[in-house]
């Protein structure tokens, strides 16, 4: 229980609600519901019986429960078996547990972060297209 | 063994060596076979109600991969739609849409599209 409480120093219980933008150091569980916006450079729990609709930027997410909106987590995002996850996630790594619903556009790998174009196509190129110049000057002539 | 018809998603028993049949209710033709991939192949659509596997050295490049279950080791680009899970190996690409009851990704992979990971309710 000590160790739970280092690792998540602040919890939204389940009898409450927040709405609005969050940010904090090192972890959050959440046992409520959460509607806004969450930065941080540490860990996120969403728990089983949580509801949240939000934009997430954080180090780690692990989902149990109902969630809605983008999430981006430097290192990795968790899916276990009861969460529902619809949105767009960017992450490093992902781990998706048997039952859990994921929908929506997902970008996984270890240049997730860096890209930025929405078209699963135009992030295949070598180069993507935002960030290719008009002319490259390397180009066979 | 029990199939079920990737067009009409109706179940039919096939002996355990068919390859290829018709389904019996859709009339559509049906491959029942794994499909293997360990080189580069571009097609228009790859369709089997078995599993298409792709190693580390295959490289796919379909418009549509229709199939029971799909374990990409290599690279694939196309928009999945699978009965079974769709298992990404550490290290490989996954480039396209995917619609599946199931996804296992593992460390390293790389994975860009739209995701449809629905559990098939039982029963």
């Amino acid at each position: 229980m000590a160790d739970q409480n280092a690792e998540f120093p602040t919890i939204i219980g389940p009898d409450a609600s927040f709405k609005g933008e969050m940010s904090f150091e090192k972890g959050l569980r959440l046992h409520g519901k959460f509607e806004g916006r969450i930065h941080t450079p540490g860990r996120l729990h969403i728990a089983k019986e949580a509801k949240m609709q939000a934009d997430v930027e954080a180090g780690a997410i692990v989902i149990e429960g109902d969630v809605r909106g983008n999430l981006n987590a430097s290192d990795r995002i968790e899916l276990k078996n009861n969460a529902r996850y619809e949105g767009d996630l960017q992450a490093g790594k992902l781990v998706v547990d048997e039952g859990a619903t994921l929908i929506g556009h997902v970008q996984v790998g270890p240049d997730a972060q860096k890209r930025s174009g929405p078209s699963p196509v135009s992030a295949n190129r070598p180069v993507p297209a935002a960030a290719a110049p008009q002319n490259q000057p390397n180009q066979p002539k | 063994m029990t199939i079920v018809c990737l067009y009409c998603n109706k179940p039919q028993e096939v002996s355990r060596r068919a390859v290829q049949l018709t389904c019996k209710h859709c009339y559509k033709s049906l491959k029942v076979e794994d499909i293997l991939i360990k080189q580069y192949e571009a097609r228009r659509s790859i369709e089997t109600c078995g599993m298409v596997v792709v190693e580390k050295r295959g490289h796919v490049v379909a418009d549509r991969i229709l199939c029971g279950g799909l374990i990409v080791r290599g690279k694939v680009k196309g928009a999945v739609t699978s009965r079974g899970s769709v298992l990404v190996g550490p290290e490989a690409d996954l480039i396209g849409d995917v619609t599946a009851p199931a996804l296992a990704v593992g460390a390293g992979a790389v994975l860009n599209g739209n995701y449809q990971i629905v559990p098939t309710q039982p029963e």
